[in-house]
């Protein structure tokens, strides 16, 4: 082995070398590009909501339910997807709560994955007392559903913006406390980990420096795969109108709202859900895939 | 074994005590439930008066002890919605629960489990490249979307099955339906998953070489073998089976627990919405310790007493 290609061996992913490997293999799996594209198409879409030329609340009862359709006077913009029962814009609605959806879903994600993985990381590393207290509220917390949970949280402090995130984070955190505990504790039996300890690192030292670069890949695969889980749970609370407040629209308070009118505006209740389906789908499909890539190992 | 059963009992009510005090927690985060409660409009004096009647007015630490009592006597006080005693009211909720749990939750595995040995047989294969999507797509819809969706067909436009109610068999079919099309996405992975690990193990080439039909070699040698990853899966499901089911209940009008927790979240019903996870709570863990011993069933080599 000459010295050039030793040095890519044991380096295998720097920046942008790391980058081109990624998207080498994203290309390699058909499902696995088009999720990525689609879920960059969504993206854009949402970012982009209130350019849309329909304004997402403006109410027409003259247009109430009416079906999708291509056709539209002069100098009006197609209604797409259909009205809604006031006669505001179907497509214009989702967008805009789709938007909604996503940015709920990430923020939500953030507060998970900071408490989780940082008291997973306490957990396992310190271990003793703290790992016991730890993981007694995280088996609490898992002997009730997500749903149940959240239900009562929400019933306790109300519905709002943040108060949806910080219900779906303080679910979905215990997730990651569980995964990063459990990897830690393997870690940190490791060799490379004894032979830093005997040589005299501090504790924060071979917490960040040579057990936690470990641990990453495992955080981000549970962020992506969690998303969707994060996603659908707030649909579901909208849906049940524990969620964020009308007129705000959601995903889920639309399909909520389209229950009364089932036998006669079938495109209500299908394409919202086709949106939320194909947000969850491409954050599961890219999860997957991330999990394969950064370790075929790792099992969740 | 009688003194694993113990322990694990034990282990049960400490959990049950953690839950409880998590529920008294979240309950307090408001900080002020009576505010919750009553319409902004209230008077003070009404705010004071009803806060003194449901003890609210005291210090924390005695509200948690009267709390605790309150448990130990499974007695969470009256629901405010409706004036019942809370217990009574989750108790009479129960078996249109469990009936539905039950039923969806062994459709489910009869369709997922042979899905997936077929899929594992048949690996790189047309069906198995379906069972793969299914379960894709599958843990990707939210269980509402199937009801509502199914509701659209079987209900509206091909009008066959009632879309909401309870009593009859086929008020039970396209809540049963919802529930188990959600199931079997992730019953069929596991078993596929597993299944594939176990196959190319040498004790099936050896129960072949003894000339064992392929039937039973998968059956009885594989099947047995992959099942722990499958029973814990269906124990995973079950817990969203019986909480998550908030929602499938609160569509199609099924008399449960789900349908009384919405309920009672949304009328801010303190003590209904305690007694309702409290035994939710219960019964989770219960399936739990049901589960384990079921391990050591199916593999005698699981053994948690010595």
């Amino acid at each position: 082995m000459t010295s050039r290609q030793r040095k890519n061996a044991s380096k295998p992913t720097g920046s942008r070398r790391g980058f081109r490997r990624y998207r080498h293999e994203v290309w390699r799996q058909k499902r696995v590009a088009a999720a990525h594209v689609l879920l960059l198409l969504i993206l854009v879409a949402a970012i982009f909501a209130d350019v849309y030329p329909i304004d997402a609340n403006r109410q027409n009862l003259f247009h109430h339910l009416k079906a999708p359709t291509l056709s539209h006077k002069e100098g009006e913009f197609p209604r797409l997807l259909g009205t809604d029962p006031l006669g505001r814009d179907l497509l214009s609605r989702l967008l805009q709560a789709t938007r909604l959806s996503l940015l709920v879903g990430v923020l939500a994600v953030a507060v998970a994955c900071g408490v989780g993985t940082l008291l997973g990381l306490l957990a396992g590393f310190i271990g003793g007392m703290l790992d016991h207290i730890i993981m007694r509220v995280v088996e609490a917390l898992l002997a009730l559903p997500f749903v149940v949970l959240a239900i009562a949280i929400v019933a306790a402090i109300g519905t709002s913006f943040l108060n949806i995130i910080l219900v779906l984070g303080l679910t979905g955190w215990v997730t990651f406390a569980k995964l990063v505990r459990a990897e830690v504790l393997r870690i940190r039996e490791m060799d490379h980990v004894e032979a830093a300890r005997a040589i005299g690192c501090s504790r924060w030292r071979l917490l960040f420096v040579h057990v936690w670069p470990q641990v990453v890949g495992l955080v981000l695969v549970t962020i992506t795969l969690t998303l969707g889980q994060m996603i659908i749970a707030e649909a579901t609370l909208s849906f049940l109108g524990l969620g964020i407040p009308p007129p705000t629209p959601t995903l889920g308070g639309i399909l909520s709202d389209a229950q009364t009118y089932f036998f006669s505006a079938w495109w209500i209740v299908v394409f919202p859900g086709i949106f939320l389906v194909a947000i969850v789908l491409c954050a599961n499909l890219i999860g997957d895939f991330l999990r394969d890539y950064l370790d075929p190992r790792l099992k969740l | 074994m009688l003194s694993y059963i113990a322990s694990r009992f034990f282990q049960g009510l400490l959990t049950i005590f953690l839950v409880v005090t998590v529920v008294f927690v979240v309950l307090n985060l408001s900080g002020d439930p009576i505010r919750m409660m009553l319409p902004p409009t209230a008077s003070a004096e009404d705010v004071a008066a009803m806060r003194e009647a449901f003890g609210f007015d005291r210090p924390l630490p005695e509200q948690y002890v009267k709390f605790l009592r309150q448990v130990v006597k499974l007695d969470f006080g009256r629901s405010i919605q409706t004036r019942m005693p809370a217990t009574e009211q989750v108790l009479m909720r129960f078996p249109a629960t469990l009936l539905l749990a039950f039923s969806s939750l062994l459709l489910a595995a009869l369709i997922g489990i042979p899905l997936g040995i077929l899929a594992a047989t048949r690996r790189g294969k047309l069906l198995d490249g379906v069972a793969v999507s299914v379960s894709l797509i599958g843990q990707s819809i939210p269980v509402f979307w199937i009801a509502l969706v199914l509701i659209l067909l079987l209900g509206v436009f091909w009008p066959i099955l009632p879309p909401s109610g309870y009593g009859t068999i086929q008020h039970l079919i396209l809540p049963m339906l919802t529930i188990a099309l959600f199931l079997i996405a992730g019953i069929t992975r596991v078993t596929r998953t597993s299944m594939i690990e176990i196959l190319p193990q040498m004790y099936l080439t050896a129960a072949r070489a003894k000339g064992l039909p392929e039937r039973r070699v998968i059956v009885k040698h594989a099947l047995r073998n992959a099942s722990i990853p499958i029973i814990t899966q269906l124990g995973l499901q079950l817990r969203f089976v019986l909480g998550g089911s908030v929602v499938v209940e609160s569509i199609f009008g099924w008399p449960g627990l789900g349908q009384l927790l919405a309920q009672a979240a949304y009328g801010r019903d303190y003590p209904l919405v305690t007694a309702t996870t409290f035994f939710i709570a219960c019964l989770i863990i219960g399936i739990n310790i049901l589960l384990d011993m079921a391990y050591t069933m199916v593999d005698p080599k699981v053994r948690f007493w010595s």
